[in-house]
């Protein structure tokens, strides 16, 4: 033992000790304990929900979501920063917006990146598609608006006949071809990667094709299995295996007011978990918490050896 | 100067041998609730090890082999495990007021080490290219847009989380344990809190 | 198969029963960390003075 250790430890009984010894155990210990769950459990894997099951399953709702993107009501085509100049996600609190201040630094143009371009792409093998495209883009803002409005309306009524979308008549202009192609395409499984394309072979980045489902489809399914915000969802794993129990503090903030329901939710969140990390993290020097081990006596079980010698 | 020398007495002054890995400690360290760092430690090489077999392999083997699927099994529930002793660990920790007597680093250490493996578990699920990423990916997006951060820390972007996931992060950890054992050896264990029938000698051990 | 997995014992919190159930078990095991006594209690050391 060095003279330092003499002197911290001194007026201590000393005992051996074999800390190898005890990291070697303790790690057969872990192993045999995982490789029993992992035999017994297994784990989840739920494949990833893809365009061309929402369009197969669900064809009306990938519609809803195409005309969106074309109107702009769509949650990312109006999101705000990072992607775009809208505020439909733009988080503030009085002057306070980071997201704001960070600015578009992932600039997505929603209906060019998740409709109009794909569909360009695929236009040169589909003659009538490449009218619609053209008649579509030379049309003023305004003549785009009234037919997806009329698209719209006649999309609340349709009904799906065979896995297809069958519209009453509407004065929709180009889109009931260039949604028809739209639908095909997501049919074949080809959506996401026309979506995501780099013109490069290689492909790392999915944030574009991740995003396109973002809405009602991807809902749907975390609903299914109780995996949204306000039940807990962030810390949960779908199929009844344990989640991030870990992040139990960050998921409370969620079910709680003011931050349950609340527009900047994540803002306030975000920030609320900052102030209590930092005082978590300085609790040794933070009067009234460090003296808390004091008050419980927690201790006094765990060195009630030291404590009875003592009192001999 | 010689900076190699400089260098050598500084590690042998500061951390000497038989204080990293001691043979005798104080009897007062006979609890259970000290294996609780030992255990997260053992969970720590678990992961490494599971962890390094699915890198070899590549993100997509475990969705299409039998064997994959155990090894990410294996991975998951170290994962659970990991953070089981951990927190247990931190818990005895604080009912010990393991901070005393100029060991307030080690605390630190310590939170910033379960931040950074909150961070690291939560690239892992980002990872994984099944409906979990999927949902945590866009679900989680909006936090770390509400924050600004997204440009330079893109959750939807599988390259930089992944890449993060298996070299960064865990190259953070293992410094950050490493860091964190170190402290605790070369201040040693926490001596138990003073009582009215300590002595003055055992007094100079605390705060 | 397993009932703790296919379950729903605590819907009222929203939560799975895994969830709660790794939460109680730490609570447990940390409960008997504290009141075990250690089997190397009372061995015969050394005082140092």
């Amino acid at each position: 033992m060095s003279e330092r250790a003499k002197r911290q430890y001194r007026g201590y009984r000393m005992v051996q000790a074999d800390l190898i010894k005890e990291l070697a155990i303790a790690f057969a210990v872990v192993a045999g304990l995982v490789l029993l769950l992992a035999f017994l459990f297994s784990s989840p894997d739920q494949p990833t929900l893809t365009a061309q099951e929402v369009a197969t399953n669900h064809p009306a709702e990938l519609e809803a979501t195409v005309i969106h993107i074309l109107d702009g009501q769509n949650m990312i085509a109006a999101y705000g920063p990072p992607y775009n100049h809208g505020s439909g996600s733009l988080q503030r609190i009085g002057f306070i917006s980071p997201q704001a201040w960070a600015g578009i630094t992932l600039p997505l143009n929603a209906k060019s990146v998740f409709i109009l371009t794909p569909l360009s792409r695929v236009a040169p093998l589909d003659p009538p598609l490449s009218s619609a495209l053209s008649t579509f883009r030379a049309a003023s803002a305004h003549q785009q608006a009234a037919w997806e409005h009329s698209y719209q309306v006649a999309l609340d009524h349709a009904t799906v006949v065979h896995g297809q979308v069958v519209l009453p008549a509407s004065d929709s202009g180009p889109l009931p071809i260039m949604i028809g192609a739209y639908m095909n395409l997501a049919r074949s499984g080809a959506l996401e990667a026309l979506i995501n394309v780099n013109g490069r072979v290689y492909q790392t980045d999915f944030t574009r094709a991740l995003l396109v489902l973002q809405g009602a489809p991807l809902t749907r399914v975390a609903a299914g299995q109780e995996l949204l915000g306000p039940e807990w969802g962030q810390m949960k794993e779908p199929g009844n295996y344990p989640g991030a129990v870990w992040l139990w503090f960050y998921t409370l903030l969620y079910q709680l007011p003011p931050y349950v329901n609340s527009p900047v939710a994540d803002l306030l969140a975000g920030a609320t978990v900052g102030v209590v990390t930092l005082l978590f993290m300085f609790i040794p020097w933070i009067p009234g918490l460090r003296d808390i081990p004091r008050k419980v006596k927690v201790y006094r079980l765990i060195w009630r050896g030291h404590y009875a010698k003592r009192k001999k | 100067m010689n900076w190699t020398t400089r260098v050598r007495q500084w590690l042998l002054r500061e951390i000497p041998m038989e204080d990293l890995l001691p043979d005798e400690l104080p009897a007062y360290v006979h609890s259970y609730v000290y294996y609780f760092g030992v255990l997260t430690l053992a969970s720590f090489l678990m992961l490494v090890l599971s962890g390094i077999i699915l890198v070899i392999f590549g993100p997509q083997w475990w969705h299409v082999s039998a064997v994959g699927l155990f090894v990410n099994s294996i991975h998951f529930w170290s994962v659970q495990a990991f953070f089981f002793f951990m927190v247990l660990h931190l818990w005895a920790q604080f009912f010990m007021s393991a901070w005393r007597g100029g060991r307030g680093l080690n605390w630190v250490t310590g939170v910033v080490l379960f931040l950074v493996s909150i961070l690291t578990a939560f690239t892992g699920y980002l990872s994984q290219q099944n409906f979990d990423s999927q949902w945590i990916a866009l679900q989680g997006k909006d936090a770390f847009n509400a924050l600004g951060v997204s440009g330079f820390f893109n959750i939807l972007n599988f390259g930089q989380v992944y890449g993060l996931h298996i070299v960064v992060l865990p190259l953070v950890l293992a410094l950050l344990i490493g860091v964190h054992l170190y402290l605790v050896r070369s201040k040693g264990v926490v001596t138990p809190v003073l009582d009215s029938a300590s002595t003055d000698r055992e007094a100079h051990h605390d705060e | 198969m397993f009932s703790l997995l296919t379950t729903h014992p605590f819907d009222i919190f929203d939560l799975t029963g895994s969830d709660l159930a790794i939460v109680l078990l730490m609570v447990i095991v940390f409960v008997l960390a504290l009141v075990l006594p250690h089997p190397s209690h009372g061995h015969i050391g050394r005082k140092r003075s």
